[in-house]
């Protein structure tokens, strides 16, 4: 099933088995069912608990914040990641402050669903991943669509605890196929899923076992699946061999999963679309350097995109924003 | 957090008469917040603080109209309404306090402020399509609580709220919108921010605007009782304006409006305005009890840890 | 038989997913019906038909197709439609029989030493993705050392030494042994299959190089040569080997080659027939330079170098580890390579070279024309 079914289906899902959910976005209404038709037929099916809004995402922000404190469980969609900027204030003087400074007495658990991530020319505000601005904000846990990860289980973990998550889903997902670890396998990657106690698992793949693998690769999202088909090629037609590490829950991050592989190889690269400097690789960087200190057989090296506008022309985004080859080159000098 | 019992000297005995309890209440916000700022002076408290005296009509006349399902939102000026829907001094005092028996155990401070039925951001703008959020909540969940949100006019340069204005009118949201204008933003007139018309910012939305200048609780009562009803009734929103006058500073620090003008304020303040139509006897009752009690209050807050 | 093309403007995508076929497969349809929805991260796409006839679907709802190819054929009669779709349907069956057959996950360079050392990829786990390591752990496996032939004995006062590749570079080595009276090649191993229990030069060719350790344990030699005299890489690969495996490298220098006075020499070089090393001059270890190379004094040598017949440095010249350089070279005082310099055959070299660099030549070519 592609992505963007499976997250619909999922969405219905939420909806028909917790009426305390609520979906709000905009041009969400039936026929048109969202920009990317993720909330296709959700109007039909539960008029009462979703609506499609005004171009006001202030106020979508808001009035999903009221929702949660009111005892609901918003969703709400954001017609293109860049658009948060617009609910930043929400999110960071409102929503993720409620809990923490009324002292507990009450939770705002809001779901933003932000579709994210370029490579498709849509130029520098419909193609960022601005994620990195909301991965400091104490307590918002952002959470990633990968094709590793069926986007039911994001919903399950936003209804089963209270507090508020930024689910990213990078566009390019949409039209891809969900590949979902079976009997142990992705394709001809052996996947296993590691994960820290109630933290979403990380899902771990590596064409041969993590002891003939020398350098560990993290990244989310379509990144993610971009780095395993360069790490795919490269261990079929060179046996460079490497694991990926894809986790659910970007932050905060559940290092636990990522250190296991590194304690094997000694290596680590980080891979994300967002823009370099102040990024979540180098978080994680930070984190692994101090653990393995001593240890590591290279410094770990972050991957993000170039710091600057991205470009409408394609072959202009192309270099700009982390590709193929750019994952490709890091790996071979991380290895070499 | 435990239900607060509130004290009858501050807030009244349920058969009091309606005027005594009325001035009763406009009094207990007044020194609660007088006494405050000498706290401040003394040098035992840190950071800000936003007082409300000459509008404390407002406060007390819309509480009176709010029911214990109802969910109140304020701002920064949050004591006045707190205090009149809760009566709780001690929970406000050790909060600005910064000890842990405040109502937030002293993490809000002066302008977070939380307790059952009613919450308070010092971020201007972003509360009001959140009390809209609450009020579709409330919709959702049947019944007629309403959910009420106070502004000032100062908030009305936030984009937020017009696009909550529209949502709310356009959805039918059991939203009360309490807009206190006390004419300075701050240390800025409203004539050097504010273009246009004051209702018709409402009206344009389609919004029904019920619209007050005056400082007398009593004459503010009937408009907000008939207001408040008709959000519960109809399950749609209201814009109610207050025009009053803050004859405190915005904040700790001095904000330079002409003496004059502050001076000539006095002379109609809610208490001198209401005040004479009590005894005087029963007026000094009360004034004795409110100090006595918070007296007492302040006393035990100093000693909690 | 005219093909169905999604129709799209959006250069931007280069697949999508069909989400829902509207005409069935094998239906009939009339030019202009819409036959499927077409998901691309940009739109819904309704897919026309532009002519008139019979339907075939060439992918699956919720496939991820193309949009530059076909995603449906239409067919003036339904028997042209389902003879086409019988062609396809045998070319689908031939590939799964191919498939099935094979089985095997392994990656190239598994499959390239598999041919190597002639092992059958479908005896090893299929299970798993195979790789160079489970090849060589099953040639380990399979031979019993047993019927490979033991390396020579030789005189007590003698260097026994191992030569590493089987192929020409053994043959000068072994001839150097022959031009000297302390070195003896006692064995060479190859990790060519082909190669074993053959002799080059009388000198057996014991295994692998997986018997390199174990014969070392057991005493059968003293020191190792690296014969390979091209590669570079895998020079440097066997002295790592060796290296870990605590095995020594020793130095194979021909009885007309000149060392200078004052020359460092390391371990495990190659010198051929007329080399001079001048005065004072440094070698690295495990060098294999040919014949009528003459390194003038105060030259410094890395390691893992390989060089062919007569290149010629004047004095003061360093060479880079594991540089590679042709035949009849020139090389101008002070002149230094980097690692890993790569020079073409016939080049007069005037400047240093950066590491990672190669130096290409004009080299002046001849004509050759038939006699008159």
């Amino acid at each position: 099933m592609i992505y963007s079914k499976a997250l619909n289906e999922a969405l219905h899902r939420a909806l028909g088995e917790d009426n305390r959910v609520v979906v709000l976005g905009e041009d969400i209404s039936d026929p048109y069912g969202g920009a990317f038709k993720v909330s296709r037929g959700l109007t039909t099916a539960f008029p009462e608990r979703v609506k499609t809004t005004p171009v006001s995402e202030q106020a979508i922000a808001g009035i999903a914040a009221g929702l949660a404190l009111g005892g609901y469980r918003p969703i709400a969609e954001v017609m293109f990641g860049d658009f948060l900027s617009l609910c930043f204030d929400q999110l960071l003087n409102h929503i993720t402050k409620y809990n923490a400074m009324y002292a507990g007495q009450t939770t705002c658990p809001v779901m933003f669903r932000a579709p994210m991530g370029g490579h498709r020319g849509y130029g520098p505000t419909h193609s960022q991943s601005i994620e990195k601005h909301f991965l400091g904000m104490p307590h918002l846990r952002v959470l990633a669509a990968s094709p590793y990860h069926a986007p039911h289980d994001a919903f399950a973990d936003f209804l089963a605890k209270d507090d508020p998550v930024l689910f990213v889903e990078h566009k390019l997902l949409y039209p891809k196929h969900l590949t979902l670890p079976e009997n142990g396998a992705v394709g001809d990657f052996m996947a296993r899923t590691e994960s820290s106690p109630g933290v979403l698992p990380s899902v771990c793949l590596s064409l041969v076992p993590r002891e003939d693998c020398a350098l560990t690769v993290v990244a989310y999202g379509y990144e993610a699946q971009l780095a395993a088909s360069v790490i795919e090629k490269l261990g079929m037609e060179e046996e460079l061999f490497c694991e990926l590490v894809v986790p659910a829950q970007i932050a905060p991050v559940d290092y636990a999963p990522i250190e296991a592989s590194v304690a094997s190889t000694r290596r680590l690269l980080t891979v994300e679309e967002g823009t370099a400097g102040w990024s979540w690789g180098v978080q994680i960087a930070s984190s692994i350097q101090r653990t393995f200190f001593g240890k590591l057989a290279k410094p770990v090296e972050v991957l993000a995109s170039q710091p600057t506008v991205i470009p409408g022309a394609r072959r202009l985004e192309q270099e700009m924003l982390v590709g193929a080859h750019h994952i490709e080159q890091k790996i071979r000098e991380a290895l070499s | 957090m435990e239900a607060v019992s509130p004290d009858p000297r501050l807030f009244g005995r349920p058969d009091e008469d309606v005027d005594a309890r009325l001035y009763r209440r406009m009094r207990f916000i007044r020194r609660f917040e007088e006494k405050l700022l000498l706290l401040f002076e003394e040098g035992i408290l840190a950071g800000t603080t936003h007082c409300s005296i000459g509008q404390e009509a407002d406060a007390v006349a819309v509480m009176a109209h709010v029911r214990p399902g109802d969910h109140t939102f304020s701002n920064h000026r949050c004591h006045g309404h707190y205090l009149a829907r809760t009566g709780d001094a001690l929970g406000l005092y050790a909060e600005i306090m910064g000890k842990d028996a405040g109502v937030c155990r002293g993490i809000g401070g002066s302008q977070h402020i939380c307790a059952p039925g009613f919450k308070s951001n010092g971020i201007q703008g972003g509360i009001v399509p959140t009390a809209a959020g609450i009020a579709w909540a409330q919709k959702l969940a049947g019944g007629d609580d309403i959910s009420v949100v106070f502004i000032g006019d100062g908030t009305l340069g936030e984009g937020a709220v017009y696009e909550t204005l529209n949502i709310a009118q356009l959805w039918s949201l059991p939203l009360w919108i309490v807009l206190e204008d006390n004419g300075w933003s701050q240390s800025t007139p409203l004539a050097a921010n504010f273009a246009g018309d004051m209702r018709m910012r409402f009206e344009a939305f389609g919004l029904p605007v019920s619209e007050i200048d005056s400082t007398d609780v009593k004459a503010i009562e009937t408009v907000v009782a008939a207001d408040a009803d008709h959000v519960r009734t109809t399950r749609t929103p209201h814009v109610t304006i207050l025009h009053t006058y803050r004859l405190c500073n915005h904040s700790k620090s001095s904000d330079a409006r002409p003496e004059d003008e502050v001076k000539a304020r006095w002379a109609t303040e809610p208490l001198v305005v209401h005040g004479p139509r009590l005894q005087d006897s029963l007026r000094d009752t009360i004034d004795a009890d409110v100090e006595a009690a918070l007296d007492e209050v302040i006393a035990h807050a100093r000693s909690l840890p | 038989m005219n093909d169905v093309i999604v129709p799209t403007s959006d250069v931007n995508s280069e697949t999508g997913v069909i989400v829902e076929w509207k005409i069935a497969d094998g239906a009939r349809v009339e030019s202009g019906d819409i036959v499927a929805d077409i998901e691309t991260s940009k739109a819904v796409i309704e897919v026309p038909v532009t002519t008139s006839g019979y339907l075939l679907h060439l992918a699956a709802q919720d496939a991820e197709v193309s949009l530059a190819t076909a995603i449906a054929r239409v067919f003036d009669t339904p028997e042209a439609l389902e003879a086409y779709r019988a062609t396809l349907q045998a070319e689908l069956d031939e590939a799964a029989v191919r498939n099935a057959a094979s089985g095997v996950r392994a990656t190239l360079k598994a499959k390239t030493r598999a041919e190597e050392l002639g092992v059958d990829l479908t005896t090893l786990d299929t299970s798993r993705l195979i790789t160079v390591k489970e090849v060589e752990a099953a040639v380990a496996q399979n031979v019993d050392p047993a019927t490979l032939p033991a390396p020579l004995k030789a005189p007590e006062d003698q260097e026994r030494v191992l030569l590493i590749g089987g192929a020409r570079g053994a043959t000068q080595v072994i001839d150097i042994f022959r031009g000297n009276t302390t070195q003896t090649a006692v064995a060479i191993v190859d990790d060519d299959r082909s190669k074993w229990g053959t002799e080059v030069y009388g000198v057996p060719v014991v295994g692998g190089s997986d018997r390199i350790g174990p014969l070392f344990e057991a005493g059968a030699f003293d020191a190792v040569v690296i014969a390979i005299s091209t590669s570079v890489k895998a020079r440097a690969m066997f002295r790592e080997r060796c290296a870990a495996l605590g095995v020594p490298l020793t130095n194979a220098i021909d009885a007309t080659s000149k060392v200078a006075s004052e020359v460092t020499m390391g371990r495990g070089n190659v010198l051929c027939a007329f080399v001079q090393i001048g005065t004072s001059a440094i070698v690295g270890d495990n060098n294999f330079i040919s014949a009528y190379n003459s390194f003038e004094h105060h030259n410094v040598l890395g390691s893992d170098i390989s060089t062919g017949p007569a290149c010629v440095t004047s004095s003061r010249v360093k060479v880079g580890d594991r540089c590679r350089l042709g035949t009849g070279i020139y090389i101008e005082p002070g002149v230094e390579l980097g690692e890993e310099v790569r020079v073409a055959s016939g080049s007069v070299l005037l400047k240093s070279v950066p590491a990672k660099h190669t130096v290409k030549a004009k080299v002046v070519t001849t004509v050759v024309v038939p006699n008159r």
